[in-house]
């Protein structure tokens, strides 16, 4: 009898192993406090679920819940990445950042949409998706 | 033997996708104490271009539905209207909006001198959730739109809530 059981589980496990896993996102740790330099050392995870090449990030001010300007210093040194399936990519961002309180920022990724003109000529409206989570610095 | 060992391979594959996602990812990433990834996957749709058509004596344009799928409440911005081609001395007004096809209703609206605000964190969003983006450029009042070629990219975020 316990047999049994045991084999239902081992079938159940089965089957949550095949379902499909949604490996793309971002990975931030919730908050970040400066370092003893001053600076603010953000580190992050990029994964996709397919291959992306040209996978690029910025990191974003955020004023009522809505992304806005890039933090300057960062988007200084940009970086692009080819992913391969659900691959984990670290990455690190070093940058300083003057705070009164504490303060939302939004780590974006996203990869740029085709070249202008590569379908076609006429008027178009390309729309490009970008994912973007949120964490908190502090003081 | 054989299906004693079954049973605990089983077993303990069952007992680990019980444990809660942060431990998970502890086992994976232990090098670094993040939370766990909150997706926010286009599910349909990555990338599109859309003809855009004269209407009413300006632009318009539709993309077909797209949908998201996330395992979190996630919020909708349009980030930026980017204007990377128009003829010469266009004056044209942008306008773009994210329609919820479901409620039929425009969930944010953006123009090109500003980014819409984010829409509020809704509910975890399933592939049956479908969004249309519109595009319009319209000519200043009294003027006509100037003719010729215009393309326009739109960035949509999708924002994650953290921790």
């Amino acid at each position: 009898m316990p047999y049994r059981w045991a084999r239902l589980f081992a079938g159940l496990a089965l089957v949550t192993a095949a379902a499909p896993v949604f490996a793309e996102g971002v990975e931030l740790p919730a908050r970040i406090r400066p370092s003893l330099s001053g600076d603010y050392v953000l580190r992050a995870v990029l994964s996709t679920n397919e291959s992306v090449r040209g996978l690029r990030y910025s990191l974003h001010k955020v004023v009522s819940g809505g992304i806005r300007e890039e933090i300057p210093e960062v988007a200084r040194r940009p970086e692009v990445l080819n992913t391969r399936p659900g691959e984990k990519r670290p990455v690190v961002l070093s940058f300083k950042y003057p705070l009164s309180g504490p303060e939302e920022l939004a780590l974006c990724m996203y990869a740029d949409p085709p070249n202008p003109g590569s379908s076609g000529s006429g008027s178009r409206l390309r729309v490009a998706f970008r994912f973007c989570k949120l964490l908190t610095l502090q003081p | 033997m054989l299906s004693r060992i079954i049973a605990g391979f089983g077993l303990a594959i069952v007992g680990c996708s019980m444990l809660p996602a942060s431990a998970q990812l502890a086992s994976s990433a232990s090098q670094f104490k993040g939370s766990v990834p909150k997706i926010c996957q286009i599910a349909k749709a990555v990338n599109t271009e859309t003809a855009m058509s004269t209407k009413e004596g300006g632009l318009y344009g539709e993309t077909e539905p797209f949908s998201y799928v996330s395992n979190t409440p996630v919020s909708l911005q349009l980030r930026q209207i980017k204007v990377e081609d128009q003829p010469a001395g266009s004056t044209g007004v942008y306008e773009a909006a994210l329609k919820d096809e479901i409620k039929n209703q425009d969930l944010v609206v953006a123009s090109a001198a500003q980014a819409s605000s984010a829409s509020k964190f809704a509910s975890p969003l399933m592939d049956k959730d479908q969004f249309r983006l519109r595009l319009r450029i319209t000519p200043q009042k009294g003027e006509m739109l100037t003719a010729g070629n215009y393309l326009t990219t739109v960035t949509v975020d999708c924002i994650s809530p953290n921790g």
